[in-house]
């Protein structure tokens, strides 16, 4: 026979009987019933369809031209990209590769004094070539669908290059246009954005 | 040693009527002994890092109010479905979790935690809804993430068959079984939320909600209750997590020498449009 107590509480299937209160009269605090020996909590786990994110280390344009991805900063307003232009930078406070929402944005250097760079590639891409990034265990494939120029003043307030709603997507970004040495060097970004084709897979060893 | 640091308590009412309500998901006042705290921050100190973790209790069953005890330590009495107690600093190692109703015993569960971990100990019901009371460990990641993003984690703790959990009228955590979470990233807003069988659109088994989901934190989201006796529900906890990331930037400067432009590469003819 279950002893009740509180109001409200209703007996529970399972729930162990047992005396509610000491026996005989002295002031004693009524014992806990006897119950059987402990059994181990469960461990709760992800169920199968848990979705994998991963920071890119290697981006693979067209062409299989790949290259290490660095970690790139904003600092004072301008995001720190790799000084050497061979790399590129995925910025940090974007989103991860294989995420829900956000653009994933990964930026590098058109050319520098001593040479074109690795995202000079960027500016003969086209709509439907395919960009896979990588951390060496898992990858994912993202497909063109626009490349644009756009006023560098422009970037950061008229396009979603950096928003982190909406559905996720990639953000590539190099410079382009007109070069005016005295002023600025490019007047352009080169604005490369592709979707997913899929979920993040393994790479195969 | 028990270090009952604070408590921390998130709740949501239950329905005043039967059916579908739109609810929201807010914070409730606690029944607990030891006192509310508002958002709580997980991280035991780096003095007690070293051998200690972090738990936080949470009563997941339904219609029934229970005293919690920890190594024979009472830390929580009274305790309501929708309750949480924590976080308790523990020695890494195994412990002993007792669910009791006045003197009498449902479940005493052992469980072990590590150190500088942070975990969530749900007492629920199984998938069976004539099943036994169970206790299911629960990891918590509290790895930094950007400040304006959230990591949203939903469990399974309910006495329903496995579920598909809805956002906006979108699938966005499928096929969750009794004791299973998923987690995602999301932008901080408040979504529609409503859980439906794996697979279905019908019934619905709990919702919709309003969830308001937190950036910069661990926004965790348990399923209770069972449907027959009208006792689903939703706990809502929010643990802040460190940030990470820069802000975006107002400007991307990317080339420097003009090579490019001297090569007559670095037109594209596609220009951008407002």
């Amino acid at each position: 026979m279950l002893s009740l107590v509180g109001c409200g509480s209703a007996a529970l299937p399972g729930a162990v009987a047992g005396a509610s209160s000491s026996p005989g009269g002295g002031a004693t605090t009524p014992a806990a019933t006897p119950s059987p020996l402990p059994s181990p909590a469960r461990v709760g786990t992800a169920a199968p369809g848990q979705q994998i994110w991963f920071r890119p280390t290697s981006i693979t344009l067209p062409g299989r031209l790949t290259t290490q991805v660095d970690i790139a900063s904003t600092v004072d307003g301008h995001l720190a990209v790799p000084t050497d232009v061979a790399h590129v930078g995925w910025w940090d406070g974007g989103a991860k590769a294989g995420e829900s929402f956000g653009s994933m944005v990964i930026a590098g250097h058109v050319d520098s004094v001593g040479g074109l760079g690795f995202f000079a590639k960027l500016l003969s891409m086209k709509v439907g070539d395919d960009v896979t990034v990588s951390d060496g265990r898992h990858q994912l494939t993202y497909r063109v669908g626009s490349v644009v120029e756009v006023k560098k003043g422009v970037l950061a307030t008229g396009t979603s290059a950096f928003a982190q709603t909406g559905n996720h997507r990639l953000t590539l970004i190099t410079c382009a246009g007109t070069y005016d040495r005295g002023n600025g060097g490019y007047e352009e970004n080169l604005v490369v954005t592709a979707t997913p084709t899929g979920p993040v897979t393994a790479v195969r060893s | 040693m028990l270090n009952a640091v604070s408590i921390a308590k998130r709740t949501i009412s239950p329905p005043t009527s039967p059916g579908r309500v739109r609810r929201r998901l807010v914070a409730g006042a606690g029944c607990l002994a030891l006192g509310v705290a508002a958002v709580v921050a997980s991280a035991p100190t780096t003095a007690q890092a070293a051998v200690t973790g972090s738990v936080y209790l949470v009563q997941g069953l339904p219609s029934t109010t229970v005293d919690l005890l920890v190594d024979g330590t009472t830390v929580a009495t009274g305790s309501k479905a929708t309750g949480i107690v924590g976080p308790l600093t523990l020695a890494s190692g195994t412990h002993t979790l007792s669910v009791r109703t006045g003197s009498t015993t449902l479940l005493d569960s052992t469980f072990t935690i590590a150190a500088s971990t942070s975990s969530d100990i749900v007492v629920h019901r199984p998938a069976s809804p004539s099943g036994a009371p169970v206790v299911t460990v629960f990891a918590n990641d509290l790895s930094a993430i950007p400040a304006d993003k959230a990591l949203v984690v939903v469990a399974h703790t309910a006495a329903v068959p496995p579920a598909d959990i809805r956002v906006n009228g979108k699938v966005l955590f499928a096929n969750v079984a009794n004791g299973e979470s998923l987690s995602l990233v999301v932008p901080p807003a408040t979504y529609k939320v409503d859980i439906v069988p794996t697979g279905a659109t019908t019934p619905m088994i709990l919702g919709p909600l309003d969830l308001t989901v937190t950036a910069g934190a661990l926004n965790r989201v348990f399923a209770i209750g069972e449907p027959k006796s009208n006792t689903m529900n939703a706990i809502v906890q929010v643990l802040k997590l460190p940030t990470t990331g820069t802000a975006s930037p107002t400007t991307v400067n990317t080339g420097t020498g003009g090579l490019a432009a001297q090569l007559g590469l670095a037109h594209t003819g596609l220009a951008w449009r407002p």
